[in-house]
């Protein structure tokens, strides 16, 4: 007799449609995502188009060096990802969307995101409870 | 009672988060979006709008659309970091909104029956 698959079921599910520079909607998706993990929920994050730009691996842990504050230290958002699942294990995860990233020619992703076809969206959607689109579809 | 916008009563009234993240000058759909949850809140439904972004600046005085959802019963949120980003102190906001965290967005956005729609 097979056996079943059963689909892990999550929380929440953010699609991040937004063209992350253009303001601070990345901001506010992680700020609103962190909100929800600390009250105990499960939240995976579909980075969409030009959101998977964040996560390149080319980015470095840091960002460039502020001419205002030349000793400090910000963290680029590859870095704040990985702290955020390394802070979340089991309980985040960052999706990276497969064409979004070839046609932009970022694939070269941090190890801890996970890749995943469009053909799988709407499956990924079904595994959520909740789903919000950031950025519009 | 809860009634349709046209004087119906409403089966099953929801409960809305709309989160509004533009400028009210970003073009005429910030409106409408604001516009549309005081439709929703006229029909019975239970509607906060969440401002966040540049969106907060709908909580300045004035707003008409911030004063007709008041009107109609729904409750206006201002994301408190984005209000201090701007420099928007609460005392120059609207009466008809309170400042909050993200972190009560979330909880009403996880609670159940919960939908949300983010502009």
């Amino acid at each position: 007799m097979a056996g079943t698959i059963t689909q892990r079921r999550w929380d929440l599910l953010l699609v991040v449609t937004a063209a992350p520079h253009s303001n601070d909607v990345i901001t506010s998706a992680l700020r609103l995502a962190q909100s929800v993990l600390d009250q105990g929920r499960t939240v995976r994050l579909w980075a969409c188009g030009y959101a998977n730009m964040l996560t390149q691996t080319t980015h470095g842990d840091t960002k460039l060096i502020n001419t205002r504050d030349p000793e400090g230290v910000y963290p680029s958002s590859s870095r704040v990802v990985r702290d955020m699942l390394a802070a979340n294990p089991g309980t985040f995860a960052w999706i990276a969307c497969t064409a979004c990233s070839a046609e932009r020619g970022a694939t070269s992703h941090i190890n801890e995101v996970r890749f995943r076809s469009p053909m799988r969206f709407v499956s990924t959607i079904e595994g959520a409870d909740k789903t919000v689109f950031i950025g519009g579809a | 009672m809860t009634v349709e916008g046209d004087g119906r009563p409403v089966d099953d009234p929801s409960r809305y988060l709309l989160i509004e993240s533009q400028g009210t000058w970003a073009g005429p759909n910030a409106g409408r979006f604001l516009d549309d949850a005081r439709v929703l809140a006229e029909a019975g439904h239970e509607v906060r709008v969440f401002l966040v972004q540049d969106g907060v600046f709908a909580a300045a005085p004035g707003v008409p659309q911030l004063e007709r959802l008041a009107k109609a019963g729904a409750e206006v949120w201002v994301d408190d970091f984005s209000a201090a980003q701007r420099a928007l102190a609460a005392r120059s906001l609207s009466p008809h909104v309170t400042v909050v965290g993200m972190d009560r967005a979330a909880e009403l956005l996880m609670s159940e029956s919960c939908r949300a729609v983010w502009h």
